[in-house]
């Protein structure tokens, strides 16, 4: 048995996501290239959970293997993979002849191999991370869509990236370098005032991109890879800190928003920024609260961004200027938004409640006004996520000539990240844990507690 | 044959599970798209809420048998890393199990009268899975022995309570209403979640004793400063503030009676309406600690008293004018825990829970009952006349003091103004930078 989980699962399903892509990307059928990216996102899916068994019981790796996971992305692999899938499924026929499969599969593949790139090859890492930025770009130019304001903030992640970390590689300035990689890092994860490419993507590309350009938090896995090895704790507090005022900032727009995809962009940068700050501070503590909140804005923005995406195949986009009335149409879709909503606000019960618990508690041991700000940051995310629900599924009725009931696909998309919130919320130990020894290997044993 | 520990055990158990398993039937059947039937649902509340209520009466019994003060259940760590830990503790005493008595005994009833009053109510089972996660928030509550914990079944409270006032969804009145009170319980809950906080900090775990010391309620005493006393006992009194509904957020209290009568009975006659007096109740030592606490405690409650009574008297639907009755009563039970007492004031609430309830089932019955008293007297009952100076105390008290108004014109409205004109900057620059017109719709109404 050991030796079957020390086979190296995440690089046959990055192999095999290539490969589904090309096949996906053959031919004009999209039902047909959807089938594809089901079975290949479903193997996938199923190859890195047992990436994550095999480094879960202490399997060791065949030494053939490029990509490895570790404590940090372990269990983010197969949660990045499942929130892939789930877009997969979720995807409603009147979609399908829109939406890039084959991109998606693409994305995942690069996605799942920053993941485990090994932490030795830095640059290798930067190279995934810099094509993995491509991919909204490439699906607003089919969309016909200006791509002007998501290129110039890519684009500057690309170049400070690169910039940084050749300096690093070049043994050059230290701090001048990881000046550089925080402010990639600042733009990649949409901290105010670079938020605005990812509420460009959320509104000019499909929703599915949308959510799978925030969703895996790709900014957040450059802060803990690149950032943290060579940034001086100055630095970081200063991330730490403008990543804190971006969440709040964020939280206060999201509250106004007059339609849902700026409304789910306002969220991710918001989720995004409470978790970089988190990783900033240099506690274990912290840093521990800081990857749970990652855990969360994975499952929370997943489970939204998909309830969303399923509203919008019935009813078209839908501005938050009026009354909808449409639980009683779709009322699964209506609870499965609200479950997904609460988790990211820190709701008792969802996953992320202790998130929200360990970002208050590690707030008010560096002081009092930022444990103020997570807090209020996460009322006034909870006050924008329940307002989006009162106004597209309650106030008025919605009647409609033809059945708009959710299709069994959504439902179980649905019902799984639903699931997934509510089951790390009850039993929420084994999952902390990871998060916690994780953030011990960063910052060292008994700093910050 | 188990010793009286482990029997203790099983009643808690019995306790918390009876709800959870109440909301997981009910909930997760209807997220599978199988609500439960009708009678299903009326019956399973009615055995979960008996079942409780058995349990908690027998953990009293034994209390009264052994002659202990308090039953303290420790469940272990929920959640543990190495500079944080989340303890499952329940906590029986002699404030908690009248509570959680109460919660059940309340629930029963109004689950019963529900199961007839809602009956083919096209919400009937969310009615009963938003009952449910009510239930369960209030007895976490009551038995909390951790602050977090009581912070979990609050927060239950407070989204059930929300959800339940815009039931009636198929209007835009109820989900505005259910909005504004979702919007004062959060406001106000931030203020739970930084105690709770603030008491990790300066104690190293969120355990009420840590807090209040080992002795049984009411006989704790305050473990921390005078200074850390009045800190965490501030931020508690604005969070029992906003869920008890005291000055200045007494203003959602009517706009919640949108709900259907069952629960607008259990929640803002009985139970969720006192849920700030028991937190209040439960951190009693604070009170003696730092008498500049108390004495705000004794004057937010008496000011909420008056300005409750007035604001009944004014009011023309039956349940407005309960509401903001009960408003009062709350009031003078909070100045009665400021003053220094702890039985009374939960006598206080016992008393006025039971009878509130009853006033509010019987609210749609009134304009028969009003009739049957006039057949009786033989003649109309008599109103109030008019004296100098009433006109402007009348206005007062049908502005609702203009507690409401003076939240929308100097907090409410500056922050919208403030977030809709960034949000419009934040348009314009995208839209220059990325060389594109602002294709979405700017204005929207408030909700």
């Amino acid at each position: 048995m050991t030796h079957l989980l020390a086979i190296p699962w995440l690089d046959l399903a990055v192999g095999t996501l290539a490969v589904g892509a090309l096949a996906a990307g053959w031919g004009s059928d999209p039902a047909r290239a959807f089938r594809v990216a089901l079975t290949v996102s479903g193997l996938a899916f199923g190859l890195t959970s047992l990436a994550w068994a095999g480094y879960a019981l202490d399997a060791g790796l065949a030494d053939a293997a490029v990509l490895r996971v570790d404590e940090l992305t372990a269990p983010l692999v197969p949660l990045g993979a499942l929130v892939y899938l789930l877009t997969v499924v979720a995807t409603a026929r009147s979609k399908m002849y829109r939406f890039s499969f084959a991109r998606l599969l693409v994305g995942e593949a690069l996605t799942l191999a920053a993941f485990g790139c090994p932490v030795e090859n830095p640059a290798y890492l930067v190279g995934l991370l810099v094509a993995g930025a491509a991919v909204p770009l490439v699906e607003l130019r089919e969309r016909k869509q200006p791509p002007r304001l998501v290129a110039l903030h890519l684009g500057l992640f690309a170049l400070l990236l690169i910039g940084g970390q050749a300096l690093v590689e070049a043994g050059g300035d230290r701090t001048l370098a990881a000046a550089l990689i925080a402010a990639a890092v600042l733009v990649r994860v949409g901290v105010v005032p670079f938020h605005g490419w990812v509420a460009d993507v959320a509104e000019r590309a499909s929703f599915g991109t949308a959510v799978l350009t925030v969703a895996p938090g790709l900014g957040l896995l450059a802060a803990v890879r690149l950032l943290l090895p060579v940034a001086p704790p100055e630095l970081l507090y200063v991330v730490a800190g403008l990543a804190l005022v971006s969440a709040l900032a964020a939280a206060a727009l999201a509250t106004v928003q007059t339609d849902v995809r700026r409304l789910f962009a306002c969220l991710a940068v918001s989720y995004s920024g409470l978790a970089l700050a988190g990783i900033g501070s240099g506690t274990a503590d912290g840093v521990t609260a800081g990857y749970a909140m990652w855990v969360t804005l994975t499952i929370s923005l997943g489970g939204v961004g998909l309830t969303l995406r399923s509203v919008e195949a019935r009813y078209g986009r839908l501005p938050l200027t009026q009354y909808r009335g449409l639980y009683d149409p779709t009322p699964a879709l209506a609870v499965g938004f609200l479950v997904c909503a609460l988790a990211g606000v820190g709701f008792p019960g969802t996953v992320g409640f202790v998130a929200g618990e360990l970002l208050a508690d590690a707030a008010v041991d560096l002081a009092l006004p930022l444990a103020l700000a997570a807090v209020a940051a996460a009322a006034l995310n909870s006050i924008a996520v329940l307002r989006a629900y009162f106004l597209l599924f309650t106030g008025t009725t919605h009647p409609s000539a033809v059945p708009l009931h959710t299709t069994p696909r959504e439902r179980y998309a649905v019902l799984a990240l639903a699931g997934l919130v509510l089951a790390t919320g009850l039993v929420p130990q084994p999952w902390v844990a990871t998060r916690a020894r994780a953030a011990e290997a960063v910052v060292g044993p008994g700093a910050g507690h | 044959m188990p010793d009286l520990h482990t029997v203790s055990l099983i009643l808690a158990a019995v306790v918390l599970a009876a709800p959870t398993l109440l909301v997981a039937v009910l909930g997760g059947a209807s997220l599978a798209g199988r609500p439960v039937p009708e009678r299903a649902a009326a019956v399973l509340s009615q055995w979960a809420a008996g079942a409780g209520f058995t349990a908690a009466a027998g953990i009293l019994t034994l209390m009264l048998v052994t002659g202990d003060r308090d039953v303290v259940l420790e469940f272990g760590d929920w959640v543990a890393t190495p500079g944080y830990h989340l303890r499952l503790k329940l906590l029986f005493d002699r404030l908690s199990l009248p509570m959680v008595l109460l919660s059940f005994g309340l629930c029963g009833v109004i689950g019963k009268f529900a199961g007839k009053y809602l009956h083919r109510e096209p919400g009937y089972n969310r009615f009963f899975v938003l009952y449910a996660l009510f239930l369960l928030g209030m007895v976490l509550a009551s038995v909390a022995g951790t602050i977090e914990t009581l912070f979990a079944g609050w927060e239950l409270v407070g989204l059930s309570s929300a959800l339940l006032i815009a039931f009636f969804h198929d209007r835009p009145a109820p989900a505005r209403n259910g909005f504004r009170v979702w919007v004062v319980y959060r406001v106000s809950d931030m203020a739970l979640v930084i105690a709770a906080a603030v008491l990790h900090a300066e104690t190293g775990s969120g355990d009420f004793d840590a807090l209040l010391g080992t002795a049984p309620w009411p006989a704790g005493v305050a473990t921390v400063s005078r200074f850390d006393a009045l800190l965490v006992g501030t931020l508690l009194l604005v969070a029992a503030a906003g869920k008890s509904a005291l000055v200045p957020f007494t203003g959602w209290l009517p706009r919640a009676m949108e709900g259907p009568t069952p629960s607008s009975a259990v929640f803002y006659g009985a139970l969720s309406v006192h849920l700030g007096a028991y937190l209040l109740l439960r951190v009693s030592p604070l009170l003696d600690a730092a008498p500049v606490l108390a004495g705000l405690v004794v004057a937010v409650g008496l000011l909420t008293a008056v300005f409750a009574t007035l604001a009944s008297r004014v009011q023309t639907d039956i349940k407005s004018a309960l509401s903001f009755a009960s408003a009062a009563q709350v009031g003078l039970i909070v100045a009665e825990i400021g003053v220094g007492w702890h039985f009374i004031p939960l006598v206080h609430l016992i008393g006025h829970a039971c009878w509130r309830t009853l006033q509010f089932v019987r609210a749609p019955s009134l304009l028969r009952d009003y009739r049957q008293l006039e057949d009786a007297v033989g003649g109309r009952l008599a109103g109030g006349g008019s004296t100098p100076g009433r006109a402007w105390l009348y206005r007062l008290a049908a502005e609702r003091g203009y507690l409401d108004a003076m939240i929308d014109d100097y907090v409410v409205a500056p922050f919208v103004r403030a977030a809709r004109a960034a949000d419009a900057f934040d348009r314009r620059m995208a839209a220059r930078i990325g060389g594109t017109p602002d294709p979405t719709p700017r204005d929207a109404p408030p909700v």
